[in-house]
């Protein structure tokens, strides 16, 4: 991990200066944003995923599951005599294990014919979670797991919780006498009251050092022994673990990307490739875990789920191209993340919340409740669930507005349909006159005289019939019309 | 397992000794399928028929180790299946996917050619000409950027054969290729089959309409858990076996050619 972080400063490094880059990993709102942009990108991808395999709620079970392969890892770690540290490596592989095993479990369940699918997951992850949590709380008293960061986490905190990186002027300093920085005095040895002074050729001096000593670079700093300030970077640490869980996923999902395809639409004809769908299945399982975790610290097992399905679920109306579908659940998160942060401190997209609450205290009396200051990642997710609320009602092909106007289209389609076909079928029996009057028509079809005239008009518009001497008639293009529909 | 004859000839497409498939139903093991035996020699069309529950498409699922065998052995071409998994293609039933998968037909066709690819490889241009030509090989060549929802049902069993075509297989698999298809789809199905009998390949269908049977296919395996009969069409879909493949839930009034379901 350390060697990650220094490779990716020295990167920034290329870009930016020491001070810039201090600034702004110091900054609560950029740091907050950095985190939590790559926790949408790394949710998404495997969350595009599980949304078309309609394994939606794994994503809620792992996040729990999770909790028990880290308390596991911990324990075994600390049987081993090793000094388990909450951000070390085998608690993320612990992690990973327990959620395939989750799946693994669920399906053991399942396959045994007597609970079905749903209930199964259901069975074993809240089972996993308790056992994690009475393990917390009877081996690992000492650790602090509090419900809020399991919860939501703490991704507004994020920027506070940083390794520290030195680049230039590190080294301890060592003041010795010689040293131009060393304040030197002397002291006499054998001066008496009275006696010897130390203006006196007999007297004796020893040498005495006030600053003499090994400093580390920000006290030598400090007490100005040296000239330049240590360079030092303070990197969050959360940026690291993030990121790299939203590298692997990206990874996953470009490398893979024709084997998560074809395995998730068409399982037999991947099987029947040898693409070993099972073992995919098994290691996106384990990459949903190991996101889960590292997602953990910014947004608590229970939000991270609406971070893998939202974006997903918003995608899914836009688009019917898969890498389209990666990209705009991807993007969507990233929006909501912004927004949320936004949101939580007070402002709607510009507008200020604060004037709101105001105007209403004035009016109503909140009491004097004017600041609104609220959970970091719960905004994020209801400004997801806001874009998704607009895309759900609002998108082109697959939204509600749409589809309402669709269905009515068809339905005015059919209407006229069924009036022509009418017409047609009866146009040159005997009772033409009553079956074909416009005034008529309506009674014969037995529907209402407004819905009769309504489409009549507009049949009429599209040239598909007229009326001649009281009588309707077809046009050339309604009678091809109406053959048409009939051959299907 | 019983000594058979092929072992001195050649090797017959598809080999099935002995096949068992059980199903749990409560708690205890039912045969879906009991000591079937089955030989379907190289290039032939062959009609798998039989009333619901008969194990149709257990018996296709079974031989490509889709469900597992409770006992018996499937060879194709004389070997195993994990070594002729090239040569071996499969239709599935189209409500075996989600049509609504965001993905489009030129797409689903050249899925067909993944397992050739190998892992990690993308498709490329060739690949994409490739399966653009057998989409219009089953006439569907207008429809290849569209989404596969925006398909009829026939449109989408069509798209599963250009699928299949492109696999470029010996043996195909169809499970009720012409289930609820419209008459476009049936002819574009039976046109498909004779090509691919013209090119040598081994067609084995699953079917459902008996009055089609002795039209489309030239060998039909009567199945009803058990082989109630198999072989040539003229010698095998008699009057006789029907009634013993589907028992009283039939009317006949004449044999080859003429039999319609009631």
């Amino acid at each position: 991990m350390a060697f990650l972080e220094r490779l990716v400063i020295d990167l920034l490094l290329r870009f930016w200066s020491v001070e810039q880059l201090n600034a702004a990993l110091s900054d609560p709102r950029t740091v907050a944003l950095i985190v939590g942009g790559l926790v949408a990108v790394a949710t998404a991808l495997p969350g595009v995923i599980l949304l078309l395999r309609k394994s939606a709620l794994t994503a809620d079970a792992i996040s729990h599951s999770v909790l028990f392969g880290i308390v596991v890892a911990f324990l075994v770690m600390l049987a081993l005599g090793a000094d388990p540290d909450l951000s070390s490596p085998w608690l993320i592989v612990g992690a990973a294990a327990a959620g395939v095993i989750t799946v693994v479990l669920t399906e053991a369940i399942q396959r045994s014919g007597l609970v079905k699918a749903d209930a199964a997951l259901g069975l074993v992850f809240p089972f996993l979670f308790a056992a994690a949590v009475i393990m917390v709380t009877r081996y690992i008293p000492n650790v602090h797991l509090d419900a809020d960061a399991v919860m939501v986490g703490e991704i507004g905190a994020a920027w506070a919780n940083t390794n520290s990186y030195c680049l230039d002027h590190c080294d301890e300093v060592i003041i010795t006498p010689e040293h131009p920085k060393a304040e030197v005095g002397r002291r006499c040895l054998n001066c008496t009251p009275g006696g010897i002074t130390p203006r006196d050729p007999r007297a004796q001096f020893e040498a005495l050092c006030a600053n003499c000593g090994t400093y580390s670079a920000a006290e030598a700093w400090r007490l100005r022994l040296i000239d330049a300030p240590p360079a030092l970077i303070f990197f969050p640490r959360a940026i690291i673990t993030v990121g790299l869980a939203a590298l692997i996923n990206v990874l996953f999902v470009i490398l893979l990307y024709k084997e998560l395809k074809l395995s998730t639409f068409d399982p037999a004809l991947a099987r029947s490739f040898g693409f070993r769908p099972g073992l995919i299945s098994l290691a996106l399982m384990a990459l949903v875990s190991l996101t889960a975790v590292a997602a953990f610290d910014a947004v608590g097992a229970v939000l991270v789920v609406a971070f893998f399905i939202i974006p997903a679920g918003t995608a899914y109306l836009l688009t019917d191209r898969l890498w389209r579908m990666y990209l705009i659940a991807a993007v969507v998160g990233i929006v909501a993340v912004i927004g949320g942060y936004d949101l939580a401190r007070g402002y709607l997209m510009g507008f200020e919340i604060n004037r709101l609450l105001e105007m209403l205290d004035k009016l109503i009396g909140l009491g004097g409740y004017t600041e609104w200051n609220v959970s970091i990642s719960a905004s994020m997710v209801v400004f997801m669930f806001l874009i998704f609320l607009l895309v759900w009602v609002a998108s082109p092909r697959y939204g509600l507005i749409s589809l309402m106007i669709r269905r009515r289209w068809q339905q005015l389609n059919f209407g006229t349909q069924l009036m022509l076909g009418h017409v047609y079928n009866h146009r040159e029996s005997p009772n033409a006159p009553v079956e074909c009057a416009p005034e008529t028509l309506h009674e014969h079809l037995n529907w209402s005289q407004r819905k009769t005239s309504r489409l009549m008009a507009l049949a009429r518009t599209q040239n598909w019939l007229r009326i001649e001497d009281g009588l309707i008639t077809l046009t050339d293009q309604g009678e091809a019309r109406v053959r048409a529909f009939r051959e299907g | 397992m019983t000594p058979t004859i092929s072992e001195n000839l050649a090797h017959a497409a598809l080999e099935i000794n002995d096949l068992t498939v059980a199903y749990i139903q409560q708690g205890s093991q039912k045969p879906a399928l009991w000591d079937v035996d089955l030989r379907v020699p190289e290039g032939v069309l062959m009609g798998i028929v039989g009333p619901n529950g008969a194990g149709k498409s257990t018996l296709i699922k079974a031989s490509l180790e889709l469900l597992p065998r409770a006992a018996g052995d499937v060879r194709f071409f004389g070997r195993s299946y994990h070594q002729a998994r090239r040569q071996v293609g499969y239709v599935p039933q189209r409500g075996s996917v989600d049509w609504d998968f965001p993905t489009t037909v030129l797409d689903v066709v050249m899925m067909g050619l993944y397992g050739r690819m190998g892992w990690v490889r993308r498709p490329g241009k060739p690949d994409r000409a490739r399966a653009f030509q057998a989409l219009e090989q089953v006439g569907l060549a207008d429809y290849a950027d569209r989404q596969i929802s925006r398909l009829s049902g026939g449109q989408q069993q069509r798209t599963f054969l250009a699928r299949a075509l492109v696999q470029d297989a010996q043996l195909y698999f169809m499970d009720e290729p012409f289930a609820a298809v419209d008459a476009v789809t049936e002819r574009a199905i039976v046109e498909l089959l004779r090509q691919l009998r013209q090119q040598g390949k081994t067609v084995i269908v699953v079917h459902h309409d008996l009055s089609t049977v002795s039209e489309y296919f030239d060998q039909v395996t009567l199945l009803n858990r058990e082989i109630v009969a198999s072989g040539p069409v003229n010698q095998v879909f008699t009057d006789q076996n029907l009634q013993k493949a589907y028992g009283g839930r039939l009317n006949f009034n004449v044999g080859v050619g003429q039999v319609g379901a009631a």
